[in-house]
């Protein structure tokens, strides 16, 4: 560059320090799942998910209305709960699919492990982030479409009580969470194996598909339906319909906790196992 | 004191990566040398305390990693050595993330990182995929990613590793920049000796997890040569000759005025004062005979490097 051009420049870029304020560190967790969730938004079958698990809530709300005349009559509420939220399961167990079988394995084969643990975040903040990227699109399709159809119902069900509202609302929020928490650490743990994104989601169908056929196959052989619940859509779905309206019984809505927990037990061991292996980890 | 380590010991497994190693690192532009598999990346890992050490052993910006890591991170910025990226990101939002990770708010963030891709020349393609960038220009996104914090130490690992020769000069330019202007402490990690030899004004050298070498560069420059430039008034000729008798290396390079003398081992460099003296020549010039970062580093890969500095077994 000649003097000319030198002096004619508009601006002069020099390196100036930062000197402004800075965000503590136990948040840091809020930036690492705010990241997850603008690449998930990035992709378009996240989206149609994320907006199309809202449509069974309008055939949902159709049932209601049609249906509250004849439980007029009955006297009491309808059954909806349980095929609702086996629905919303599906859209649960895509967004999963969607949005956590990048989540680790990834940032090991890109490096991006080590954007994340050369700067001040925790492993525990990087796992949350990572977790949190998983969960919330979980629980915006189930918590969600549940509560709008449950202050639905309330307004339309002559039978449905505010006490009855509540225990919906209580229900869909554990279950939720529960959902949330295990497909989230199972997947993280899945993603964790390996550095391919699209392994990782064969591993989810696997285990998803091969978890339902290992607890009908144990209800089969032991010849109790118990078993079906260590399934974690089954037993999620057990847990809901026991919460939320009673129509099973509290040892198949207890097998259910117990079978999703232990999922999210098992993806939380994977994942450490295969973390403490690998040396960007640190 | 930018940092320091004292008697660090690092191993994988049984095999020492690092072994008592000693150093410290005055404010300005430090090289790091070694050659592959010297214990650099694991050095500069254990600086910012991504690998368990005892601690009390290192200090980084008053800070010791072993104890307080996030501290050290939050005051350093890193560009590691490996093309890392963050997939299905652009350069303005994978700049973004790195400053939010450091804890600038948002807006902040945003600010910083639009002017950080400026200054390292991203301006341009800070909207583009950062999978599309160039070598070059993923480079200069690590720089800017290291930087957007405002640290006050820079930890640069092989920055010009596969840039062509105009890349590698701007980012050794940037990195004088940041380092004069600026007034950051820079460690650089290199094998490529010309790159250290031109920012760097102090130089730590790791030979096999050891400190071979640590001090001024000028000094492992011209200590490395082993040889002085030595000019008389008159007669070169003839003192040439008294010391070739007393077992030194001379040489007369053809069309200069001054000899090239390699002294025999024990010997200072009284003896060619005392040689000089004796045959009544008067010297007018004698000092170590800059040889040239290349030469210094074999030299001192090969533990020839003559007593001085801060060298260590």
């Amino acid at each position: 560059m000649n003097d000319g051009e030198q002096t004619a420049r508009v601006q002069q870029l020099v390196y100036r320090p930062y000197q402004g304020p800075l965000e503590s560190l136990g948040g840091r967790f809020r930036v690492v799942a705010a990241h997850q969730l603008r690449l998930s938004l990035k992709d378009r079958w996240f989206r149609r998910l994320l907006l199309g698990s809202f449509f069974p809530l309008g055939v949902f709300a159709v049932i209601v209305v049609v249906q509250s005349r004849i439980s007029q009559a009955l006297g009491r509420v309808l059954d909806l709960w349980q095929p609702f939220w086996g629905i919303q399961l599906f859209f649960a167990l895509a967004l999963t699919y969607l949005c956590g079988r990048a989540s680790i394995g990834e940032d090991l084969r890109t490096g991006a492990a080590t954007v994340y643990f050369t700067r001040p975040l925790t492993r525990a903040g990087y796992l949350w982030g990572k977790w949190l990227g998983v969960a919330l699109p979980v629980m915006v399709v189930t918590l969600g479409p549940a509560l709008l159809l449950a202050t639905f119902r309330l307004l339309v069900e002559p039978a449905a009580t505010a006490a009855l509202f509540l225990r919906w609302l209580a229900a869909a929020a554990l279950a939720s969470l529960l959902v949330a928490a295990t497909m989230g650490w199972v997947m993280l743990g899945l993603s964790a194996l390996t550095r391919r994104a699209r392994a990782a989601g064969f591993l989810w169908i696997g285990v998803v598909v091969g978890g339902s056929a290992l607890a009908g196959g144990l209800a089969e052989t032991l010849d109790d339906s118990l078993w079906r619940a260590l399934s974690f859509t089954e037993g999620s779905a057990h847990l809901f319909s026991f919460l939320a309206e009673g129509r099973v019984g509290w040892a198949e809505g207890a097998m259910g906790a117990v079978g999703m927990v232990a999922w999210a037990l098992l993806g939380w061991m994977v994942l450490r196992l295969r973390l403490a292996a690998a040396r960007d980890w640190e | 004191m930018v940092l320091s380590c004292q008697a660090l010991d690092y191993y994988y497994g049984s095999r020492p990566a690092l072994a008592g190693v000693e150093f410290s690192i005055e404010p300005g532009c430090a090289g790091l040398l070694g050659p592959n598999g010297a214990g650099k990346s694991t050095l500069m890992n254990c600086l910012l305390g991504r690998r368990r050490i005892p601690p009390g052993r290192v200090q980084v910006l008053g800070h010791d990693p072993a104890r307080e890591p996030l501290e050290v991170r939050r005051q350093v910025g890193v560009m590691p050595e490996a093309d890392v990226y963050l997939p299905g990101v652009n350069g303005l939002e994978m700049t973004v993330f790195c400053a939010r990770l450091c804890g600038l708010p948002r807006s902040q963030a945003m600010s910083r990182a639009h002017e950080v891709l400026g200054y390292v020349g991203l301006g341009e393609e800070r909207y583009r995929p950062v999978e599309q960038y160039s070598t070059g220009m993923r480079q200069r996104l690590k720089l800017a990613c290291a930087l957007v914090h405002g640290p006050r130490l820079l930890l640069l690992d092989e920055p010009t590793s596969g840039l062509d020769p105009t890349g590698r000069e701007q980012m050794l330019e940037l990195i004088e920049e940041v380092t004069r202007q600026a007034g950051l402490s820079v460690l650089l990690s290199s094998h490529i000796l010309g790159d250290i030899e031109r920012v760097c004004d102090q130089v730590v050298m790791l030979a096999e997890g050891r400190v071979v070498f640590s001090g001024n560069r000028q000094e492992f420059i011209t200590r490395g040569s082993g040889r002085l430039q030595v000019k008389v008034k008159s007669q070169p000729e003839r003192l040439a000759q008294a010391l070739q008798q007393r077992g030194c290396q001379v040489q007369q390079p053809p069309g200069r005025g001054y000899l090239e003398v390699e002294l025999p081992a024990g010997q200072s460099v009284d003896l060619v004062w005392r040689q000089a003296s004796r045959l009544g020549l008067q010297i007018r010039h004698l000092s170590p005979l800059a040889a040239g970062l290349d030469e210094a580093f074999r030299q001192a890969m090969n533990g020839a490097v003559p007593a001085g500095g801060r060298e260590q077994a």
